[in-house]
């Protein structure tokens, strides 16, 4: 028998933060982010129909990592001169070093940090798992037109609100 | 596309006005200082959808359930009842009453919010014990209890299967195997 078709796609990998990890997936007709522990999943789901527009704003992330791993990797090399030096085999210092510069090197070839949030009427949603430009964009990219697609039969407001025009708020005390 | 709607700033929440925006995918806020591309939707500009509902005027006419004074217009696709426009709610796929979502959201896979994951645990169970090893012989028979129990129970939604299930069952087992050993080579050295 045919297995049947996956109903969620993945889009990002997990993304950590304290105690738990973030993914992005893909649906017919939604993305969830999931929020899981690893014993317990929660589910926030984001209707295509929904989304009004993504906002990419630029994070500190990619400098944020790179002070441990520099700091490791100047330490070790620190240590690994010291072992040469004194005619010591350096092969921790040497295998700190070589790890600290292949996470350095992961971290920069990874790209700079971004924030995306999600824009529907009724809430400003951050996507937790976007979090570098590069695969914010390629992730984007391929919503871009699925979502398109499904609002292309959304009609359009007779006139566009000007934008100096705030819209939703209580209007204010009458002036004298 | 023109950014028609007045959205908040991503940062700082602050409103942003026609000043904000460099063009319709870039600006930049003067409150908060953050630079920020856009990408909109149609949606964004579209006309909201309004949902008026028809006043009942001849005694004839089926009435919601919920509303007595409005004109039924549609039927609960899961409960049968007869809804008027504010009662039935597009959902899923399928035109339901709050009620009916507000039992959907707890099992159905389009609305669940949260699910236990028993393979998580009982994986847990299994191996993070193995560091302090005598402690499985109370962990193993837990972890297979809980593979026992999580083996029909919903599983994770987005990521089917029962590998892990499968894998912490197997690791219990052996656990309980090596316990059931070590008790029998122990009995039988003591007889002699």
């Amino acid at each position: 028998m045919p297995k049947p078709p996956r109903t969620y796609e993945r889009l990002t990998r997990p993304a950590t933060s304290v105690g738990t990890y973030k993914t992005l997936w893909l649906a017919a007709d939604h993305l969830v982010i999931v929020n899981s522990t690893g014993y317990s999943e929660e589910y926030q789901r984001l209707q295509f129909s929904n989304i009004r527009g993504f906002f990419t704003v630029s994070s500190d992330r990619r400098m944020l990592w790179a002070i441990p791993w520099g700091i490791m990797a100047l330490f070790s090399a620190v240590f690994l001169g010291n072992a040469l030096y004194s005619g010591h085999r350096p092969v921790v210092s040497g295998s700190f070093l070589a790890v600290s510069a292949i996470l350095l090197l992961w971290n920069h070839l990874l790209g700079p940090g971004c924030i995306v949030y999600v824009v529907t009427a009724v809430q400003t949603a951050r996507l937790p798992s976007l979090v570098r430009r590069r695969k914010a964009r390629k992730v984007l990219a391929r919503l871009q037109p699925i979502i398109a697609g499904v609002q292309a039969g959304l009609v359009p407001a007779q006139e566009a609100v000007p934008s100096d025009i705030p819209q939703n708020e209580p209007a204010g005390p009458p002036t004298a | 596309m023109t950014i028609g709607a007045k959205l908040p700033c991503p940062s700082c929440g602050r409103l942003l006005d026609s000043s904000a925006w460099i063009d319709d995918e870039s600006g930049w806020c003067q409150h908060c200082d953050v630079d920020f591309d856009f990408m909109g939707f149609p949606a964004l500009n579209a006309q909201p959808a309004r949902v008026v509902p028809k006043a009942v005027l001849v005694a004839e006419h089926a009435t919601c359930f919920h509303h007595p004074e409005n004109q039924a217009e549609a039927v609960c696709e899961a409960c049968g009842r007869f809804l008027c426009a504010v009662c039935a709610i597009n959902f899923a796929g399928r035109l339901l009453c709050p009620e009916c979502i507000r039992t959907a959201t707890k099992s159905d896979i389009d609305s669940v919010g949260s699910r236990v994951l028993y393979d998580g645990i009982a994986l847990s169970l299994a191996v993070l014990p193995l560091l302090v090893w005598p402690v499985t012989l109370v962990t193993a028979p837990v972890a297979l209890g809980s593979v026992f129990i999580g083996w029909r129970k919903p599983r994770s939604l987005v990521k089917g299967g029962r590998v892990r299930l499968v894998a912490a069952g197997l690791i219990a087992v052996a656990e309980i195997v090596g316990w059931v050993f070590l008790f029998a080579f122990l009995w039988l050295r003591k007889r002699r």
